[in-house]
């Protein structure tokens, strides 16, 4: 067994939640999780596992006891034939594709920041884009997990119940100890990223969500620019270390140290938000990355915001863009950062935001230390419209009733999580106020 | 027992034998009135290391065991055992630390305490060893009757009072985290509904009533305290064979504690409502007759410990209608009988149950086994693999 920590004080990345749960566990073996999740039980306590932190929502706030995955971490096993991997739940996500890349194989699709562990991302449904590709759990075939009996459990995933489930759980199923990826070969992609008016970028709109393997926009906030990055399968390049740095400076604007600068006299001077927005827009560079899969899709975030991101049916992207850009312009909030879009495809998870539809997800951003307040709110009214499902791990005003309205499956995946949690090791007050049946 | 006869007519006597058809029945029994709690097992009551496996393998939730001696708990561990409890308070160090290494690896044993004085030494060498040692609290849950003292004198932890103190007393150990709290309800597990003494019934019942909610409360309270004081607590121990019924409608405990219930030795015939079945038995060769109604047994002994009287005493079951000699009881080396059927021959068996479940195995090196009349197999005891603990 693990001595747990005391009241250590526990933080996101963003830093809008804080908590100091009363013990921090740091599990070495199964069999310390085990112990841990018994302990609570019958200590009639919650547990949470906190990950990477990297949500903005309170999805992974723990209440009395916390648990991280740290000690748990690596490959255990793999199959090439199969091209499974099966690697721990504490692995970041930084640390697992080139583990990958050593035997070959790649994961099929990634986000755009890969400092989340892989059992916290699997379990929020963090995904990046490409029409033809899902998220990052449904690259999972099969998990394992110590529910909240304190037992071993294992499942395949198949077109059952509790795959359903499992896909997105925001671990409350349990305590997920390892997941098998299901692994593409190892690849490389081209990134070309340019400037766009929307007018343009719109027309190309739907031919190039799949004419792409993946396509990803910024759209920023009241000016008619977008910027536009294209990614595909190119032959086998990996990046040198000269290379990198160059990119490190001019590619991208989000992930530009300038990019800080622009922020922080944003916040100083709100009022300037939509003048500096304009002369962001007018910097995105043109240009192209090449490399490793894993060096391609993420960016480092340099500055710190906080998100609000939804799903919407693919079909209604055009007009929700159209509609977003019209208000926007006439009426500035004090928000520079652009808008992130990108596309899915559908999922079958009880709790997946797709809900089965091809997806268009918008991710809005606002600068640490400035107001979302606002914003949010309008984005959190005007996406109601659409139908659109927030993401778990992102700020969203969700409640129990839109819950039931935006997920006909909620009973059904509370009745599993009955089953394998039947004391609630798992349900902090924050996922009960929203998952109550 | 004809069937036995069939299949153990080739082997020496004495011997000792398990029929495996009533031991699988028995292991039916424990899962289906454990309800859900895990089931311990306690290794005193099968002492081998074979037939531990036999039933670990088949139980639907279990919890690990229950050991008796440090030596022991050893031995258990190089043979592959895991999530040991310890349910002895010891002080031996040297066999101490022959453990930790095994401990250092992942594998669990926990230590009983119910005296600062215990606890305080599994704290001084997890310090100089730099490994922790699990602790479980062992509360004494029986009753006090002021005319009558229900229960067993071992634990000294008789009050919520006591408890706290040694808690306080152990609060500031940092190498020692309690994780169980163990209370065994001697009282009911251990004592027979039917009593020897036959005026002694009428008590047995209204007392073993009132004493299940003093033990209901105690435990509960008990458990609320520990609740707030150790993060790693996860486990409440309760029952015995005797108390399944009882203790596995416990909503606090997690865990039963069932020995005796595999082998179903003589003692608990006593019990009402144990539908069980006996496993384990011992066979002596009738060898003498002098006269009528009289037959000798080559070998004897095998009296259970405990308070001693009479229903310590192994029972001849087979063939029926032996009874001991008044003056003779069993035997050093012969046991006399007095056969009431006259009907046994120089050269017949005679099958016993011994009183107790794991003592038999002190005495045989292997338990033969059958189905039916299928002669199986021998399990080696664990003084048939030179186990010799106390």
């Amino acid at each position: 067994m693990s001595v747990p920590k005391k009241r250590v004080k526990w933080t996101n990345w963003s830093r809008n939640v804080k908590a100091a749960p009363d013990y921090y566990h740091f599990p070495k073996s199964v069999s310390d999780i085990q112990d841990v999740v018994n302990s609570c039980r019958i200590r009639g306590v919650s547990l949470r596992v906190t990950g990477a932190a990297h949500s903005f929502s309170p999805i992974a706030k723990p209440e009395s006891d916390a648990m991280s995955l740290d000690n748990l971490r690596g490959l255990i096993s793999y199959d090439s034939e199969a091209m499974e991997v099966r690697l721990w739940g504490g692995t970041y996500l930084h640390e697992a594709a080139p583990i990958l890349a050593a035997i070959g194989l790649g994961f099929e699709n990634m986000g755009d920041i890969q400092e989340q562990t892989i059992a916290g991302a699997v379990s929020t449904g963090t995904h990046g884009t490409g029409i033809a590709l899902g998220s990052l759990s449904s690259q999972v075939v099969a998990w394992t997990w110590v529910d909240g009996k304190g037992e071993i459990q294992y499942h395949r995933r198949s077109q059952d119940d509790l795959s359903k489930a499992l896909s997105l759980s925001l671990g409350m199923l349990g305590v997920l100890i390892d997941v098998t990826i299901k692994a593409v070969p190892l690849y490389s992609l081209q990134m070309k990223s340019y400037r766009s008016t929307l007018g343009n970028a719109l027309a190309e709109w739907s031919s190039g969500i799949r004419d792409n393997r993946h396509l990803e926009w910024f759209y920023f906030p009241g000016t008619d620019t977008v910027q536009v990055k294209e990614t595909n399968i190119t032959p086998l390049h990996k990046q040198t270390l000269q290379s990198k740095t160059v990119e490190f400076m001019k590619n991208g604007l989000i992930e530009n140290a300038g990019f800080k600068v622009i922020s922080e006299l944003c916040r100083v001077k709100p009022s300037m938000s939509r003048m500096l927005t304009t002369i962001s827009a007018k910097s995105v560079p043109n240009g192209s990355k090449r490399g490793m899969y894993y060096e391609v899709f993420p960016s480092p975030r340099l500055v710190k915001f906080i998100e609000t991101e939804y799903a919407i049916p693919l079909h209604a992207f055009e007009a929700c863009i159209e509609e977003i850009h019209g208000f926007l312009r006439a009426h500035p909030f004090y928000v520079h950062f652009p808008i992130e879009c990108r596309v899915t495809a559908g999922e079958n998870a009880f709790l997946s935001p797709t809900q089965g539809e091809e997806t268009a997800f918008l991710a809005f951003h606002m600068y640490k230390g400035m107001d979302a307040g606002p914003y949010f709110k309008w984005v959190h009214m005007l996406m109601e419209k659409y139908n659109g499902r927030p993401h778990f791990g992102k700020v969203n005003d969700l409640t129990n009733e839109k819950m039931r309205q935006l997920y006909p499956n909620l009973q059904r995946f509370m009745e599993i999580r009955q089953q394998y949690d039947p004391k609630s090791v798992f349900m902090t007050n924050y996922l009960q106020s929203i998952f109550r049946i | 027992m004809k069937e036995a006869e069939a299949a153990y007519a080739h082997l020496t006597r004495p011997f000792a034998c398990i029929d495996l058809e009533a031991l699988d029945r028995n292991i039916a029994f424990v899962n289906k009135s454990s309800g859900k709690k895990g089931v311990r097992i306690a290794t005193k009551s099968v002492r081998s290391v074979e037939l531990l496996q036999y039933i670990g393998q088949r139980l639907d939730s279990p919890a690990g065991w229950m050991t008796f001696d440090l030596r022991e708990t050893l031995f258990l561990l190089e043979k592959g055992f895991n999530d040991l409890l310890l349910g002895y308070p010891q002080f031996e160090e040297h066999a101490l630390m022959h453990l930790i290494p095994f401990i250092r690896e992942g594998r669990t044993v926990i230590f009983m305490v119910d005296r600062i004085e215990q606890w305080e030494w599994l704290e001084s060498i997890a310090k100089q060893n730099e490994v922790l040692l699990e602790i479980c609290i062992d509360i004494n849950v029986s009753s006090n009757f002021k005319i009558l003292y229900f229960g067993t004198n071992r634990s000294s932890l008789k009050s919520i009072a006591k408890l706290k103190s040694l808690l306080e007393a152990g609060s500031l150990f940092t190498h020692t985290p309690i994780t169980g709290l163990m209370g065994y309800e001697a009282q009911i597990a251990g004592v027979a509904d039917i009593p020897v003494a036959r005026w002694q019934s009428a008590l047995v019942k209204p007392l073993k009533r009132l004493s299940r909610k003093d033990v209901r409360n105690f435990r509960k309270s008990a458990v609320n305290i520990i609740r707030e004081k150790s993060p790693s607590f996860r486990f409440v121990n309760g029952g015995g064979s005797g108390s399944i019924d009882f203790t596995s409608g416990e909503e606090e405990v997690t865990e039963l504690t069932i020995g005796s219930a595999f082998y179903f030795p003589a003692l608990f015939s006593r019990y009402q409502n144990l539908p069980l079945e006996t496993a384990a038995t011992f066979a002596l060769r009738i060898t003498r007759m002098p006269e009528p109604g009289v037959i000798v047994c080559h070998g004897g002994g095998y009296i259970a410990s405990g308070a001693t009287g009479i229903d310590k005493n192994p029972v001849p079951i087979w063939p029926k209608n032996l009874t001991f000699l008044k003056n003779e009881g069993a035997g050093e080396v012969q046991t006399p009988l007095r056969d009431k059927n006259g009907t046994l021959q120089v050269g017949d068996t005679v099958y016993f149950r011994h009183a107790k479940a794991g003592e038999l195995c002190e005495r045989f090196s292997e338990l033969h086994a059958r189905r039916g009349s299928e002669y199986v197999g021998t399990y080696k005891t664990y003084r048939g693999e030179g186990g010799c603990f106390l």
